[in-house]
């Protein structure tokens, strides 16, 4: 072959990018290189973030994308991938690419936190209906924590805007004498869903609480909803990654993978040694990432779950008739999924629309504004006694490193005949099973 | 004796505002010069004592401060069809900054960078139109002291020197890519820990050249660092190519644009005399090539067999 020169055996130090990109084996990958190699093609020729819902803004990028994976299959460590993406998003945005975040890069500044057991919390029951000069308001539940409160509500005012809602109720008081601001946290409409809430709150103890000096007495203790951890069927780095990538793919958010990025993120964990070239999964992930993001309904060819969510999804669009709310005290506090912990406080429904109220600990388990990179969020999945399954995705809430709050809302819509739900939050070598019998088909919304 | 890194290097310069004067940043022979600037250490004194600081000084000692700073070859240009756009920091925003969105009024043709709401460290940039190269740098590191306040300050510095116009930031490239390689062919143990961002940095500019070269965005593009005294080649390899070179490359043949001479693509170049550069090159069709180029400081173009 041709050349200035023959080609001599390299030096003990010199580096091969083809070495870097073709390793025979896990151990002969060298991820540092392969990440730098591959950030310097796209800072040269930069992949544009793509078009349709789920593309362009969000925190992922196709560095940290590749960088992510190297990471998850242990083919990078952390830090130095954090260190090589940030570096390079810095220089994305030098040159002005569309989608980089350059400064605003979530790096990850501190040290991952462990997550922490969540305490249980008084979950008592509190049915009222009282009408109120702007309305009518029923409270269905009232959670008492150490240093919080959150009273469930629905109401049907007269102004339907959530901002007016927020003047509606502006304190909280107990039986101990403690009075409380409370904040108004939820949905507008024609009935408004949401939670008047405090921090801190008020004594657990109480017996009742007055919102607005209108007094509610609490009923009896939900009792705690029991959770178990299964474990899942044991599968490879690389496919626990991929199936990350497609729930972040589905769940949208900041954290949302574009299309764009998927066959970079396969070809990283094939140059790792971690799947085959060939690997039917690797065509899956991509058909299931653009299901995920195109929102049709077509399953043909899709795996199970994922083909039962999508082949009900257009129900929505056809059975929008139902009007009442419906709310389940659950009380569950499911044990460590793979180092997560998990509460669900409520399960409601709303036009056969599932939703649950949760909390977590760490809150990167929320998989919200937290980095990509070295982070494992929770995947809401729920199943039905009729077959069915529902992914859930963040709703609202919010947090902070340590832990946070929020709604997760489900879909497709739920089974009308199903009478047991079993919410199933996933990590990923484990999940917890929690199950919630559904009100019978006749007094359900 | 080995010539230095620079020998041969066109001096560049940049004209920039420095208070109420046109000041000179010229670099030659490996130095960067404030020309024209009276007095470059007492002014940086008087800032150091909280005094007005100087475009001048800020750029001759971000310059000095990043003079082997890896950083420089990940940010800056790999080449002329690469372009960084210029960036100035919005009030000097620090490491530590508040929580809460940024705002910045939008400039005509420029993009505004938001802050984030979230917690934690961030950084905000807005992105400028490219302003003359006399009033950019000034305006870039407005608020800047002479001693950088934060890590972003650092930065923002930077990142404006960088996209100075004249060349400077290539010499300044060049600088960095000339003191890693001297460490990397002394066998400096921390050189060889960062060789995977030095072969990065090489195939960046391996790539950009070779893909104008042979006018392909597609070109496959494979790069190996080899050791000194290795040999360099440039081969065919499917429907792309593989290059193995060392990291003196950078120095050597991209820093004097010597990647893409008369159509063939500059493997190694040496300066037999000071007024002379062969450049050893392969042409399109593998077949090597010496390009040898004299210099000449007469005035008028000298026009063959007149």
């Amino acid at each position: 072959m041709a050349g200035i020169a023959t080609r001599v055996t390299a030096g003990s130090w010199s580096t091969s990018s083809v070495a870097a990109c073709n390793a025979p084996s896990v151990a002969d990958f060298d991820g540092e290189l392969y990440l730098r190699l591959a950030a310097e093609r796209l800072l040269l020729y930069p992949v544009a973030p793509g078009q349709g819902r789920g593309q362009g803004s969000g925190w992922s990028t196709p560095v940290i994308e590749i960088a992510a994976a190297l990471v998850a299959v242990d083919a990078l460590d952390a830090d130095t991938a954090h260190r090589i993406a940030e570096g390079y998003e810095i220089a994305s945005q030098l040159r002005g690419h569309e989608g980089s975040h350059g400064g605003l890069f979530r790096r990850h500044d501190l040290a991952p936190v462990v997550g922490a057991p969540l305490a249980p919390v008084r979950l008592a029951w509190c049915e009222h209906t009282v009408a109120v000069p702007w309305g009518s308001l029923t409270t269905h539940y009232a959670l008492l924590a150490a240093n919080s409160t959150v009273v469930g509500i629905t109401a049907t005012p007269t102004d339907t805007s959530t901002h007016a809602m927020r003047n509606f109720v502006t304190t909280m008081a107990d039986e101990q004498g403690t009075q409380v601001q409370a904040h108004f946290s939820g949905q507008g409409g024609p009935v408004i869903r949401g939670q008047f809430g405090s921090q801190p709150g008020l004594d657990p103890t109480t017996r009742w609480i007055a919102l607005d000096g209108v007094r509610l007495e609490l009923g009896a203790d939900v009792v705690p909803t029991a959770a178990v951890i299964e474990e899942l069927p044991a599968t490879t780095p690389a496919h626990r990654h991929l199936a990350s990538v497609i729930g972040r793919a589905w769940q949208g958010g900041p954290r949302r993978v574009p299309e764009t990025s998927i066959d970079l993120i396969i070809e990283a964990l094939v140059a790792a040694g971690t799947m085959p070239v060939d690997d039917a999964f690797a065509d899956q992930t991509r058909a299931l990432v653009r299901a995920g993001q195109t929102g049709g309904s077509s399953s043909s060819g899709l795996p199970e779950p994922w083909a039962s969510v999508v082949r009900r999804r257009a129900e929505r669009r056809l059975h929008d008739r139902e009007q009442a709310v419906w709310v389940i005290p659950v009380g569950a506090v499911t044990p460590s999924i793979d180092g997560a912990f998990v509460r669900i406080d409520t399960v409601e429904l709303e036009r056969r629309e599932v939703s649950a109220t949760i909390a977590v600990s760490p809150g990167s388990a929320l998989g919200t504004f937290d980095p990509i990179i070295g982070t494992q969020e929770i995947s809401w999945w729920a199943t039905d006694d009729r077959g069915n399954h529902y992914l859930g995705h963040f709703a609202g809430g919010g947090g902070s490193a340590e832990g946070g709050d929020g709604t997760i809302r489900f879909g497709p819509l739920l089974d009308p005949a199903a009478t047991v739900l079993r919410l199933l939050p996933t990590g990923s070598t484990e999940r917890a099973v929690v199950e919630v019998a559904l009100p019978g088909q006749g007094a359900r919304p | 004796m080995t010539a230095p890194w620079w020998q041969g290097l066109a001096p560049v310069s940049a004209v920039l505002w420095c208070g109420d004067d046109q000041h000179t940043l010229a670099w030659d022979r490996g130095e960067l010069v404030a020309r024209d600037h009276p007095d470059l250490d007492g002014d940086r004194t008087l800032a150091a004592l909280g005094g007005t600081t100087h475009p001048c000084v800020i750029a001759i000692d971000t310059w000095a401060r990043h003079a082997e700073d890896l950083r420089v070859l990940l940010l800056s240009s790999r080449g002329p069809t690469d372009r960084l756009r210029s960036v100035v920091p919005i009030g000097g925003a620090s490491a530590g900054g508040p929580p809460g969105p940024v705002m910045a009024s939008p400039r005509a043709g420029g993009t505004v960078l938001a802050g984030t709401l979230q917690p934690g460290p961030h950084r905000s940039f807005a992105v400028l139109p490219r302003f003359t190269n006399a009033t950019g740098y000034a305006a870039a590191v407005a608020g800047n002291g002479s001693v950088p306040a934060s890590v972003d300050e650092d930065l923002a510095g930077l990142s404006a020197l960088l996209d100075l116009h004249g060349g400077l930031a290539r010499r300044l490239a060049a600088t960095v890519a000339a003191h890693w390689t001297e460490r990397l062919e002394a066998g400096d143990p921390v050189a060889l820990e960062h060789r995977a961002e030095l072969h990065a940095a090489l195939y960046g500019r391996v790539l950009g050249a070779a893909r104008v070269w042979l006018d392909d965005d597609g070109l496959d593009v494979t790069v190996d660092l080899v050791a000194p005294g290795e040999a360099r080649a440039l081969t065919r390899r499917g429907d792309g190519i593989h290059v193995a070179l060392p990291m003196r490359w950078v120095t050597e043949v991209w820093s004097s644009d010597l990647a893409i001479v008369a159509g063939r693509f500059g493997l190694a170049a040496s300066r037999p005399t000071p007024d002379r550069i062969d450049v050893q090159s392969v042409g399109p069709d593998l077949e090597s090539c010496t390009v040898s180029m004299s210099m000449s400081t007469s005035a008028e173009p000298e026009v063959p067999g007149a």
